[in-house]
């Protein structure tokens, strides 16, 4: 990191920025109209030659100016030169850039220029320029609205720039850059310039090393017109002088070059989680001889000031009206767990959830537990305010959901804070809830809001609370075979907790039982349902009993003297996930997770056991992924195989990718393998 | 006086929500007709008003009680305008189990947005969206809203139950025009009769249908997406002026002949481009070869961008628009394909279609507006040469799902002519797969495989586009579209080529497997259809079935694997051969054994067409005995 103007690992094919640390500075600064040859007649792109399309230079520069007439406004200078390899990439010469109109608030986008570079058949080189006719602007609402740009003489071979300009008084919200996209980027770098009366914090995320990162100060200067009031107008008198005042400018500089594509693979439910980027959040602003106005500065900052808030914390000063049901929904003789459980069911029973995040309520606590419905901050204030009246230590946990990337633990972007659970003290032990799912078990959070980390805003004590689930989703069957004719009967007893529980509850309780029965059989092609039974439907602490007995004669082959099985492959899925060669994104099961299989097998009368599959255990990292296989004769006929899979830690970087790969290769194979039985030979 | 005059006042306030509080009270409900939905349609009352000028006001009232969580969405509402489409009023009340009105709409609960289609870049539609979703269910939630359009080409058809699972307890229809002015009808439904005569008094004429209890439809299975399962009366105009564009489409012809007029003058070319079209053709001998040439020449240099705005919905833009952006939507790079072909001598037809994978109807004795789509149609000889201009990787003459089988207006001299465009049958979508597979005894198999796949099944799994990608991407494909476990690719190729009019793709592939077979003491298991199993996704009913079903597209895939057995292991026995032939297609399987290799002989047709419901039964169990039969396995014991 912070090393300034070196290179690192180049592709021959780009000779400017191959060779020295200067050349990788003038790539950066390419110049509008000025796009290199060699990109325009490029046909293929070496480094990455699955890449649609590649960013060959995106540059961008925010800086602040002062007008007497608006104030400071931040000027957004943007960029980018794009080289189309295929016919699919030429989806990258449309360009929406985003702009806002909040509260008098507004950007305003200006100066966009394009030029597209192509080939002729003789060989010389086209340039086409954007023209208005290509430009669009969408009102998508009151308050966002699209700049829509689609370049013309687009075709597989192109190369497409385009600059334009924002200006914004959206202080609050520095755009942030992704130094990443979906596609390479050959050089993508930022400026920011802003005077020292706006502090932002800066946050990096990525794991890219950076050509260029370093911070450094100039002077900046104001000057204005001092003008007199005359009749009530301002008008420019006779008298008006020259003023100015002199300020230093914080000056952020970062660039890199050869990025990665960032592309969609298993277990990744978010690439842009781990997109390489800068973001700013406003600290402060504080002008000359005038006070300071704090906005978000730290966590810890944060957290006194939500908790000061009129829309976050004080809303829990607000609720007399839970004095009078919190007794009423607890026994004395109640245990700590049976009042948290009373307390999440009642809450999760009577406020549904009507789709909204945010952390901020938009009504009071009493009118959203009145109407039966509201946002998750809504619904989790009224738990917290339940639980404290039952006298449990409860907060709030702020927090960002899965789609929106992981929070970042240095410094608080309050824009990218959307969810709001609760965090409760429980045997000495601090335990996340959320009454937005019904569904759910106790302790077991949705799927959308386990994004790693959420900060516990608290009087004394804010702090980080991770949002591993200490409760594992887990699977326990005991199965019962036996053979009869060419038959296998089965009888399967199965229990299911934590996040897949409330699902299937959750189906069954929506589809109603005759469909969720049909749905169940069909599941089973390769067996005949006797009969099928589902317990706990209802009851949330419960696990999920699924009981039934069915009959194939798939799975078993009569030859001869001997019998083949294999029913394994039918209950346990070990397809393995990881198909590809190389991986470059973090694994994430989100859940931690226990399954267990016992298969019990009746040896059927006059025959034994000729071979059976041998007992393995595989463990990766220290039982971080654990498999067990065992097999076992009971008694005297009877094959018990005991088959169990344990995902203890749910995150894996990319660099484990290939030992996880033969980790789930072995279960493959064991999966496939056969009991055989044979005749015994009577005397 | 002033006294009763106020209570008379408060009278008439009230009495129509106690009214309304009685209708539309839960407990009122036919509890037959809502058994088993999540909503009801309590009343639908569309008001279609035609003026002087043509302008359609049209009023619509719809009133849903929502039981269940699902479908909540229903109280959300949006009523889509543009420029032309006047947006004039949305309002909402709801009401609660008991009838009882608990909430009304305000003027600053309704939300503008743009509303694009997710593919356009710019069109002028917006929409006006009013959410007036509550939690607590049942209740009830009452919509009022009116647009205007401005001339008889957007009169609308009526949909009394648009949503087919939803039961109906009442809807009705009006259109009201003046004398001179004609709206023609047409429905297939026995519910409907579109035929009604109208009523007149002065200088007005007005239809009126309504319909009451329509009960939900149980979707099922393959249901034909051309079947009429609601009710529909179709509306469309005779005569109209769209922006002082006249027209009529009341005939084919007519309407052929307006589309004609919007499109006149459009295909000018300018002179670098003549000379383009004039250097890709010479020399080429055949038609086909000039037209080959030519859609190249259009896919390479164009893309597809849509820009739909006001009558640019309905007219495309110049040939030479889309010579200066390169770039248009299906209308501008039809029009400019067609442009192409006429300068090398070559006659085309612009033909409306509709585009999409599941087919809708089209009745040919009744000319409307059913198109979303263009094509060009290039008469050849002998046959029909159809291009689709959007895309930039299609095959020459490939319509594919999206556009094949279904009926196209044509546009020509005479005006317009419905015609069908191909359909591609079992003998066109074929795959043929080879493979050879050394096997050993460690589950580790050598794979060399040599898969032909032509017609619609050219389109398997992104086939089409495999011969201009990477190695890495081929390799991506190969372990997403077989469940195979590769240990390490040797090489893995892929080709595309035109047989006549159809498209083929040739990929071969030599791989190294593990996990392929399992060894269990001496015997190794080995499972003989790896590479291409079918399965239907289709079970057996517990039920009858109500409606016919659709087996929508016919294949024939034939499949020879070589197996060659490791040294010193035999076959313990070979399964027995499979044959069988029904009225949904052909199943054919035989083993060989000989001199250490073991062959497996699979060919499976299924026949597309429509079957009546009381034989579904026979067809899931037909697939279900394929199902099984492909996961045949052998034997091989180590020779003692």
């Amino acid at each position: 990191m912070n090393r300034i103007f070196t290179c690192s690992i180049l592709v021959g094919l780009f000779c400017i920025i191959s060779t020295s640390s200067v050349h990788s500075q003038q790539l950066g600064s390419l110049k509008f109209g000025k796009v290199p040859n060699e990109f325009i007649q490029m046909k293929e792109f070496l480094a990455d030659p699955e890449a649609d399309a590649v960013i060959i230079s995106h540059v961008g520069e925010a800086k602040f100016s002062f007008t007497s007439a608006a104030g400071f406004v931040i000027n957004y200078k943007i960029h980018k030169v794009v080289k189309v390899i295929s016919s699919e990439g030429t989806s990258y010469a449309d360009f929406i850039i985003p702009f806002y109109n909040i509260q008098g608030r507004t950007d305003k986008v200006f100066n966009i220029k394009g030029n597209v570079y192509n080939v002729g058949d003789d060989g010389r080189i086209i340039q086409d320029k954007l023209t208005k006719d290509n430009i669009f602007e969408e009102k998508v609402s009151a308050t966002y609205n699209l700049m829509k740009v689609s370049m013309p003489k687009v075709k597989p071979g192109s190369v497409i720039e385009i600059s334009y300009e924002i200006n914004s008084d959206l202080f609050n919200y520095l755009r942030e850059w992704e130094f990443q996209s979906e596609i390479p980027t050959i050089w993508s770098e930022y400026k920011l310039e802003h005077p020292e009366y706006f502090s932002y914090s800066q946050i990096n995320q990525g794991s890219l090393n950076y050509d260029i990162s370093k911070k450094t100060t100039s002077a900046g200067r104001i000057n204005w017109m001092q003008s007199d009031v005359v009749h009530g107008r301002y008008v420019t008198s006779n008298q008006s002088s020259m003023q100015s005042v002199d300020f230093e400018n914080q000056n952020y500089h970062w660039a890199v070059s050869n990025v990665p594509a960032l592309r969609e693979e298993p277990f990744v439910d978010n690439p842009k989680s781990y997109i390489s980027k800068v973001e700013f959040q406003l600290k402060w602003i504080q002008f000359p001889n005038s006070t300071r106005q704090n906005v978000a500065p730290s966590w810890e900052k944060m957290s006194e000031e939500l908790i000061a808030d009129e829309d976050f914390g004080k809303v829990l000063n607000k609720t007399k009206f839970v004095k009078t049901i919190v007794p009423s929904i607890l026994k004395t003789d109640d245990t700590e767990e049976e009042k948290i459980n009373a307390i999440l069911n009642h809450v999760s029973s009577k406020v549904s959830w009507n789709g909204k995040r945010g952390i901020y309520p938009t009504k009071s606590l009493e009118k959203a537990y009145q109407e039966g419905n509201g946002s998750v901050s809504e619904i989790n204030f009224i738990l917290i305010a339940f639980l404290r009246e039952a006298g449990f230590n409860a907060e709030p946990i702020v927090s960002s959901t899965r789609d929106i990337g992981f929070i970042n633990p240095i410094n608080p972007l309050m824009y990218k804070l959307n969810y709001l659970s609760a965090a409760v003290l429980f045997n000495g032990k601090e335990l996340v809830l959320d009454a937005s799912d019904n569904m759910l078990p106790f302790g077991v959070s949705p799927r959308h809001s386990m994004n790693h980390k959420g900060w516990v805003v608290s009087n004394q004590n804010s702090h980080w609370i991770d949002f591993q689930s200490r409760i594992p989703m887990t699977e326990a069957a005991l199965i019962q075979v036996s053979l009869s004719d060419s038959d296998i009967n089965v009888d399967v007893n199965k229990r299911i907790t934590g996040f897949k529980a409330g699902n299937l509850k959750r189906r069954l309780k929506q589809e109603g039982l005759e469909k969720f029965k049909e749905d169940f059989a069909n599941n089973l092609k390769d067996w005949t349902v006797i009969e099928s039974s589902f317990e706990n439907a209802d009851v949330r602490e419960m696990p999920f009993v699924e009981k039934y007995k069915m009959v194939s004669r798939q799975g078993i082959d009569i030859s001869g003297d001997f019998i083949y099985l294999d029913i394994f492959e039918k209950f346990f899925h070990a397809d393995n996930p990881f198909k590809d060669e190389k991986r470059l994104l973090p694994i994430d099961y989100i859940y931690t997770r226990k399954d267990n299989l016992t298969l019990v097998i009746d040896i059927p009368d006059g025959y034994e056991i000729e071979s059976l599959p041998e007992s393995i255990v595989s463990n990766f990292e220290d039982k971080n992924l654990s498999f067990s296989y065992m097999s076992a004769i009971s008694g005297a006929d009877k094959i018990q195989i005991n088959c169990s899979m344990l995902v203890n830690q749910t995150f894996y970087t990319s660099d484990k990718y290939d030992k996880m790969k033969d980790f789930f290769s072995i279960m493959e194979a064991k999966r496939k393998e056969v009991i055989v039985l044979k005749r015994k030979v009577t005397e | 006086m002033k006294q009763l005059s106020l209570f008379l006042c408060l009278f008439c306030f009230l009495m129509p929500n106690i009214l309304k509080a009685q209708e539309y009270a839960v407990a009122k409900l036919d509890p037959k007709l809502v058994e088993k939905a999540s909503a009801v349609i309590r009343l639908s009352e569309e008001s279609n008003v035609v003026d002087e000028n043509g302008k359609i006001t049209r009023s619509v009232k719809v009133v849903f009680t929502i039981f269940k969580a699902e479908a909540n969405d229903l109280a959300e509402t949006q009523v889509n305008y543009s420029k032309s489409i006047q947006f004039k009023n949305l309002q909402a009340n709801v009401y609660d189990a008991a009838g009882k009105l608990i909430l009304k709409s305000k003027k600053s609960d309704i939300k503008d947005y743009s509303n694009f289609s997710s593919f356009s870049i710019y069109e002028d539609n917006r929409q006006k969206v009013l959410d007036m979703k509550q939690y607590k269910y049942p209740y009830t939630v009452e919509f009022l809203y009116e647009v205007q359009y401005p001339n008889l080409y957007y009169i609308s058809s009526w949909y009394p139950q648009p949503y087919s699972a939803l039961p109906v307890e009442s809807a009705s229809v009006t259109y009201d025009l003046p004398k001179d002015k004609r709206i023609r009808f047409y429905s297939e439904s026995p519910l409907i009769d579109a035929n009604q005569k109208p009523t007149v008094v002065s200088n007005r004429q007005s239809l009126t249908w309504s319909l009451e209890n329509l009960q939900a439809i149980e979707s099922e299975k393959l249901m034909p997406s051309t079947g009429n399962y609601t009710p529909v009366l179709y509306a469309a105009p005779s005569e109209f002026d769209y922006d002082g564009y006249k027209g009529d489409l009341s005939t084919w012809d007519s309407y052929g002949s307006w589309i004609g007029q919007l499109n006149k003058g459009k295909d000018v070319l300018n002179a670098s481009t003549k000379s383009k079209v004039k250097d890709l053709t010479e020399g080429l001998d055949t038609d086909f070869e000039k037209i080959k040439a030519l859609y190249q020449f259009m896919q390479n240099h164009t893309r597809y961008v849509s820009i739909q705005l006001g009558i640019g919905g309905l007219r495309p833009f110049e040939a030479s628009t889309v010579e200066k952006l390169s770039y248009g939507d299906c209308k501008a790079l039809s029009n400019y394909m067609g442009a192409l072909l006429k300068e090398a001598g070559i006659k085309s037809h612009y033909a409306l279609i509709h585009g999409g994978d599941r087919k809708r109807p089209t009745f040919d004795q009744f000319p409307m507006h059913y198109f979303n789509h263009v094509i060009l149609a290039v008469p050849l000889e002998k046959d029909t040469l159809w291009l689709e201009c959007t895309s930039q990787t299609n095959p020459i003459g490939y319509l594919g799902r999206f556009t094949a089988d279904r009926q196209a207006l044509l546009i020509n001299d005479q005006g317009g002519t419905l015609v069908k465009t191909p359909k591609y049958s079992s003998f066109e979508n074929t795959q043929l797969l080879k493979a050879e597979i050394e096997l050993n005894e460690n589950g580790i198999a050598d794979l060399a495989v040599n898969m032909i796949n032509r017609g619609l099944q050219s389109e398997n799994f992104g086939l089409q586009n495999l011969y201009r990608q990477t190695d890495e991407q081929r390799k991506k494909w190969f372990n997403q579209n077989f469940s195979l476990s590769v240990l390490q690719f040797e090489s893995i190729a892929s080709a595309l080529k035109n047989e006549g009019f159809l498209t083929e793709v040739e990929t071969n592939a030599k791989v190294k497997l593990k996990n392929f077979t399992s060894l269990s003491g001496n015997r190794i298991f080995l499972t003989l259809n790896t590479l291409n199993p079918f399965t239907s996704g289709l079970s057996s009913l517990k039920g009858e079935r109500k409606y016919d079903f659709e087996s929508n597209m016919g294949f024939l895939d034939n499949d020879q694997f070589e197996y060659k057995i490791p040294a010193g292991f035999v076959v313990e026995k070979l399964p027995e051969s499979i044959s069988i032939e029904n009225q949904f297609g052909i199943y054919k399987v035989d083993f060989k054994n000989i001199g250490g290799i073991l062959t497996y002989i699979r060919s499976f047709q299924l026949y597309d067409g429509v079957f009546p419901a009381d034989v579904y039964e026979n067809y899931v169990q037909f697939l279900d005995q394929v199902e099984k039969a492909d996961k045949v396995r052998v034997v091989l014991v180590r020779q003692s």
